[in-house]
């Protein structure tokens, strides 16, 4: 369907290694293999989601394509560029959010974070005060922009985090758990921020816990389970597929077809 | 224009977010408390077993020695303390050059480290009757200016080691201890072992120290550019070193997956 149009993501064969030292006084090398291999390709406007269990390597593939962690084999490009390599001409055009209420200066104010990466972004002076302007009120924070970060609440300081990652305009935006541990408003903030986000044209790596926030937002997903993508389709078509292999006609929900991925094609093959 | 005022406001804006602190009270305990004991420690010492003596000598290098503090405490942990917060992958993936990330970092540490000195002056002043004719303050003070600068460069080293380490302690205990033990401030450089003594030439402060001490001998600014401007190019040598190390070492953290690492 989208075979005219080159993908902005694209990862081929991804292998990650991590070796990892254990014990005291006998130090042992233990090597994980976090990423077995995967291939997948994401296209222009996409939202495409990386569901998985924990542990299952999203977070790793997630660093790889933001230049904070080399591959150890395979090919993972954004923008036809080498994520590690060629990061260059890749780190201005993408920004990303990790789930958690760090990565943020906790003493300073929600201003003044969003004018350090302003500058470490090196956004033109002229531009930033309406850019700011705009972005606290697009995340709804205007009225606390003054306050302290750590004053603010986990949906607060989550919200900053995205206006903190549209600065540079990004045309890849790659969020991880970006609604770990939010209430149920916070949570549906973040997802019509997301919605916003892919309305303005914005390419959207999403991981999630949440399956109906996967329904919602995803156009395409990717399911992957300890190291390897499982299945990876629109939900349509993942539920078409879940549907015929475990010859179950009712109406399957996300998270049946989550689980049925996970768990019930293990039990099958047994 | 730009990028000046960048360089102004990404100073100001991680000096406040990571190191400073949020009173005056807190300041001079901080900031200044511990530093300021610590140099009326080793005077002390040195008036022990130096007896009568004069010892502005000792004086002299322990108060320039303080720059150690906000080089070590300040602009050494900088990589670490971003690490704590989860803002190092931010950092690290923005299309800022380690010149644009850290080294903006080590500037107002150069004169809070500058300020810490000055306020050792005007307490030994008080207690050691140390004094400085005014006309040499301008000389002295330019002398400050380097060695702190100079002191903040080997922070900047340091700090880079705690990219791959998760015990900067000891890297950072070794170096306070080089800092106040190698340079001169306490002990007589020509009377260390052979081989140690080429080192204190490549500690930061070692000439600052010497040139100061000059000073108050009755040395004229004149005579003292030369050794000035070793202790300058030193400073500029150490900041070269630490802006290479940033990007080889956040490559090799990259590689090896421990960027975000404790
Ligand atoms: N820095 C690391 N060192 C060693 N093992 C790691 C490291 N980071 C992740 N892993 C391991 O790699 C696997 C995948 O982790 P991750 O990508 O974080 O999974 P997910 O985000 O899907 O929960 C896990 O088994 C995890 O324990
Ligand atoms: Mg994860």
């Amino acid at each position: 369907m989208l075979s005219n149009t080159y993908p902005v993501i694209s990862v081929k064969d991804l292998k990650r290694t991590y070796s990892a030292k254990i014990g005291v006084m006998n130090q042992k090398k233990k090597s994980v293999e976090a990423l077995k291999g995967i291939s997948f390709d994401i296209y222009p406007g996409e939202i495409f989601g990386l569901l998985g269990p924990n542990g299952a390597g999203k977070t790793t593939t997630i660093k790889i394509l933001t230049t904070l962690l080399a591959p150890t084999s395979g090919e993972a490009k954004v923008f036809g560029y080498e994520a590690f390599g060629e990061e260059k001409f890749i780190r201005h055009r993408i920004n990303f959010i990790f789930g958690g209420e760090r990565s943020l200066y906790w003493r300073l104010s929600g201003e003044d974070n969003l004018k350090f990466f302003a500058d470490i972004y090196k956004i033109p002076r002229s531009k930033q005060n309406e850019l700011l302007d705009c972005l606290f009120d697009e995340v709804g924070l205007t009225d606390v922009r003054k306050h302290k970060v750590e004053t603010y609440s986990k949906g607060m300081k989550q919200r900053l985090q995205i206006a903190r990652a549209l600065l540079n305009e990004p045309e890849v935006i790659f969020l991880d758990e970006p609604s770990l541990g939010l209430d149920p408003v916070a949570a549906r903030a973040l997802k019509k921020m997301v919605r916003q986000i892919a309305d303005q044209g914005k390419t959207v790596l999403l991981t999630t816990h949440y399956m109906q926030e996967a329904e919602e937002l995803c156009d395409r997903i990717a399911i992957i389970n300890d190291g390897e993508v499982v299945a990876l389709d629109t939900i349509a078509g993942l539920k078409t597929i879940a549907q015929n292999e475990s010859n179950n006609d009712a109406n399957l929900s996300l998270e049946d077809i989550y689980v049925h991925f996970i768990e019930g094609r293990a039990i099958c093959k047994v | 224009m730009d990028s000046f005022k960048r360089l102004i406001r990404k100073a100001t804006l991680s000096y406040k977010g990571l190191f400073a602190v949020m009173s005056v009270q807190q300041y001079l305990m901080v900031n200044l408390g511990s530093p300021l004991m610590q140099m009326l420690c080793f005077t002390l010492i040195a008036r022990y077993v130096y007896g009568t003596v004069d010892i502005s000598h000792w004086f002299i290098g322990n108060a320039l020695v303080l720059t150690y503090f906000n080089a070590i405490f300040g602009v050494g942990v900088q990589l670490t303390q971003e690490k704590n917060s989860g803002t190092l992958k931010l950092l690290v993936a923005s299309p800022s050059s380690g010149v644009g990330i850290f080294l903006p970092r080590a500037m107002l540490h150069i004169f809070d480290g500058l300020l810490t000195v000055l306020f050792g002056l005007v307490i030994g002043s008080l207690i050691f009757d140390f004094y400085l004719p005014i006309s040499s303050w301008p000389a002295f003070l330019l002398i400050l200016l380097v060695a702190s600068f100079s002191a903040m460069a080997f922070g900047l080293i340091i700090s880079c080691l705690g990219l791959l380490t998760r015990d900067l302690n000891l890297v950072l205990n070794i170096a306070s201890m080089a800092m106040l033990g190698l340079t001169g401030a306490n002990f007589p450089l020509d009377r260390m072992p052979v081989w140690l003594q080429p080192i204190g030439q490549l500690m930061p402060l070692t000439r600052s120290i010497e040139a100061s001490r000059s000073l108050y001998s009755g040395a004229l600014l004149s005579d003292l550019s030369g050794i000035l401007l070793g202790e300058f190019i030193l400073g500029i040598v150490l900041m070269a070193i630490g802006v290479v190390m940033f990007s080889i070492m956040t490559r090799v953290a990259v590689k090896l997956g421990v960027l975000e690492m404790f």
